[in-house]
């Protein structure tokens, strides 16, 4: 017998995909082209692509293709009664759980993808100087920028656990927000404590940020990749926890 | 008041449900008692009707017997010796549910097929059976957003069947369906209680409920007033019985 | 089998906290590094003193790369000779409330991490933000603090441009004279200084002499004194001769002194010429 998850898995491909998610992420990767070629006419030497592409993903793409496919990523299912026929099925909540979370982050690697391609496809007609291109490090913001969206999904499904409709995302950005200029308020008040480089990781989860900014040819930064991990981790279980907590059948309310 | 002894741990019992009892907003300051202390028990290859006023608590009864919802504390339900949130009574189950997906891209197939994956069984026939003895045939690849009430609500109840489960959850069936609807699904029901599922429904059609089932309860203000067989009872004694308990119980 | 199972939370759990311990160790495990960071205004004061440059590193701690550059290249063993030896070594945390504004504003710090290299007298002389140094980083960083020296005398004009302005104005030419293969930072050290100008205003006008291909020519018409370089030539409006000395090591470090070596090779106040006298000064 196949594996529940991957049956809800294939479920929430076939659920999911079809004109405005492809019609989304096209558009999101033309606003990332259209976003390089804007970026590469202010002449600054020759142009870096792997740090352009990473600017925009981590500033741009990645937090469009995240809310295009977490918003209300759990409480659209429990809502219109989704949740509760799957649940009155043989299957456990975390298997719903992790078919919801991994299907949308195919969906966001299929995004990522598109805005990657459509970059790079805009170099043969801009008549630019390009620095040596480093495939080492375009590995390493690709994968980033996964960690990074899996880590904002995960929060999302965990915030929609618990909010209706786009408050999940709302809270995120809030979050966002709130979190630097709460990091700048400590920051100028602790600024020589080595308590503030823990503390940043509590603030706002951006270990996968931190390891790619913090990357180079002789440098691989292990304890930022760490961060990244822990933050995916830690709240993949708050999300697992908060799944079984809530009350699936929301019919009666 | 009949009050049979409950062997919870007896797997020819379907329900087993001792105590049952459901407070909402306990520590606020006007706590609702949706169920009061209900026990009863059904027997594998029975089909139980629930009746009862707007209010009375079948929804609540029926959500705790489904493990949606959890009762207080000291209540005991059992499903053929199995916890209700369990994946051993899940996979004995099936409901039939009032849901408004708002997909575009879920089908009719598909859902139904999904019901089959996940049971673990590999029964396309039965998919295009049950389509058929529902006249669906036609709107098996149409999205079920896409359907009006009535043939939701037959997708539903063919959902709850599909994998014959030994005992099916019914809430209202036949609330949006047509006169030759209901006639479809109470032949329907004459089968598969043939092929020995049980099945629990909750209806307001009186009329129903005297036709197709083995017992009544009747529950009125969370508390179940009674609880008879239809066998003894003659036909249209039901609609009296059911007056006589709305006046004792004052509504 | 409860459909709500939470066996998976402990692990996820104890993978979350292992990560960030181990995290955190990393981060502050003591890095072995010898170089010694001052307060930007105390270095000033010890470079000044010693005559040498100094680099100044503007970080945070929630600087990233900033992080990596402490762990890559300020632990490189020729890197950081290099850097104790030539320069005095200077740190600004950018959200120190007490360097912020000074930072932002006299320093023009808009980036993080920004390195700034000074003359011992405090003026800025090269500056990079990021950590652009090309691949490996460590060996462009070490190429350009190796190589960076202080230029003041590459800006100035070229012989023949200075020439045309000393005729105009009646000034002195100041010819620095100082062969390609020499270093040219402690002879712009010598010149660094805003006092020092102050007494030449208008009075004489700098140029720049190599022993270049393309000054070749030039170099050699010059009446140089025999041997150590660099040089310095005073020359009337005539290319005539008035003076010359050696730039030697206490004229680096004293402007008095280079000042007195000026001064008296500069033309004394001319007295106004009398009505109707002409002219006679070979041209």
């Amino acid at each position: 017998m196949k594996s529940p998850v991957w049956i809800l898995f294939k479920a929430e491909f076939k659920r999911r995909w079809g004109l405005i998610p492809i019609i989304g992420i096209f558009v999101i990767g033309a606003m990332a082209a259209i976003s390089f070629i804007l970026m590469s006419i202010i002449p600054r030497g020759p142009i870096d692509i792997v740090k352009s592409l990473q600017f925009l993903l981590f500033v741009f793409s990645v937090p469009l293709i995240v809310i295009f496919f977490g918003t209300d990523l759990i409480a659209a299912d429990i809502y219109d009664g989704w949740l509760r026929s799957i649940l009155l099925q043989p299957v456990k909540r975390h298997h719903y759980l992790s078919a919801r979370l991994f299907s949308s982050l195919g969906f966001t690697a299929v995004g990522i993808t598109i805005a990657v391609l459509s970059v790079l496809a805009t170099i043969p007609f801009q008549h630019k100087l390009y620095a040596p291109f480093d495939t080492e490090e375009f590995v390493v913001v690709c994968i980033g920028a996964l960690g990074q969206a899996y880590v904002y999904l995960s929060i999302l499904a965990t915030l929609s656990c618990w909010l209706k409709g786009f408050m999940n995302v709302a809270v995120l950005v809030g979050w966002w927000i709130g979190g630097g200029l709460l990091y700048q308020y400590v920051s100028s008040k602790y600024w020589d404590s080595a308590v503030l480089t823990i503390a940043k990781e509590f603030i706002f989860p951006s270990g996968f940020v931190d390891a790619v900014s913090a990357f180079s040819v002789d440098y691989f930064p292990v304890s930022e990749f760490l961060w990244g991990i822990a933050n995916a981790t830690g709240w993949l279980a708050v999300a697992y926890w908060s799944m079984n907590k809530i009350q699936i059948d929301r019919s009666f309310e | 008041m009949n009050r049979a002894t409950i062997p919870s741990n007896n797997r020819s019992v379907a329900i087993a449900a001792r105590s049952i009892s459901k407070t909402y907003s306990p520590s606020s300051k006007s706590p609702v008692q949706a169920l009061q202390n209900i026990n009863f028990e059904m027997l594998g290859g029975e089909i139980v009707g629930l009746i009862g006023p707007n209010g009375a608590g079948k929804s609540t009864l029926m959500r705790i017997l489904l493990g949606l919802l959890p009762p207080d504390g000291g209540s005991d339900v059992r499903i053929f010796g199995h916890h209700p949130e369990s994946i051993e009574s899940r996979a004995l189950i099936g409901y039939q549910a009032d849901s408004q997906f708002r997909s575009k891209t879920v089908r009719v197939r598909n859902f139904l097929q999904l019901r089959c994956d996940l049971a673990g069984s590999d029964r396309r026939e039965t998919i295009d059976e049950f389509l058929n003895s529902f006249t669906l045939t036609d709107a098996a690849s149409r999205p079920l957003s896409a359907l009006s009430k009535g043939m939701r609500q037959k997708v539903e109840l063919i959902f709850a069947f599909l994998t014959f489960p030994k005992l099916v959850f019914l809430d209202e069936p036949t609330a949006s369906l047509d006169p030759p609807s209901v006639f479809e699904l109470r032949e329907f029901l004459a089968r598969r209680k043939k092929e020995g599922i049980s099945v629990f429904f909750s209806s307001h059609n009186l009329t129903e409920v005297e036709q197709v089932c083995d017992r009544v309860l009747f529950i009125n203000h969370g508390r179940l007033l009674a609880d008879h067989s239809m066998q003894a009872m003659k036909l249209g004694s039901l609609e009296k019985l059911f007056k006589k308990y709305l006046l004792e119980t004052g509504k | 089998m409860n459909q709500r199972e939470t066996i998976f939370l402990k692990p996820l759990l104890a993978v979350t906290l292992v990560c960030a311990i181990v995290a955190s160790v990393l981060e502050y495990w003591p890095q072995t590094s010898s170089l010694e960071w001052k307060s930007f205004d105390e270095a000033q004061r010890v470079a000044r003193a010693l005559n040498k440059p100094v680099f100044l590193d503007v970080y945070a701690n929630w600087c990233g790369p900033c992080r990596m550059m402490d762990r890559t290249v300020f632990t490189d063993d020729s890197v950081r000779r290099i850097m104790n030896e030539k320069y005095v070594l200077a740190k600004i945390n950018i959200d120190d409330p007490a360097w912020r504004e000074r930072a932002t504003s006299n320093l023009r710090v808009n980036a993080l991490p920004t390195y700034l290299i000074f003359s011992p007298k405090g003026k800025e002389w090269s500056r990079k933000v990021g950590v652009d140094f090309g691949n490996p980083v460590v060996s462009g960083f070490k190429a350009w603090i190796a190589d960076s020296s202080y230029n003041l005398l590459r800006k100035w004009q070229r012989y023949h441009e200075a020439m045309v302005v000393v005729r105009s104005h009646r000034w002195s030419l100041m010819v620095v004279v100082v062969p390609e293969s020499t270093d040219l930072e402690p002879a712009s050290l010598a010149f660094e200084s805003d006092s020092l100008w102050k007494f030449l205003e208008g009075k004489i006008t700098p140029t720049l002499v190599t022993d270049s291909p393309a000054d070749s020519a030039l170099y050699r018409s010059l009446p140089l004194l025999p041997g150590r370089m660099p040089q310095v030539l005073i020359l009337d409006r005539n290319e005539r001769l008035l003076g010359r000395f050696y730039i030697d090591e206490q004229m680096r470090s004293n402007e008095i002194m280079l000042v007195d070596a000026l001064r008296q090779y500069l033309p004394k106040e001319e007295p106004l010429p009398a009505l109707g006298e002409l002219d006679h000064s070979p041209r």
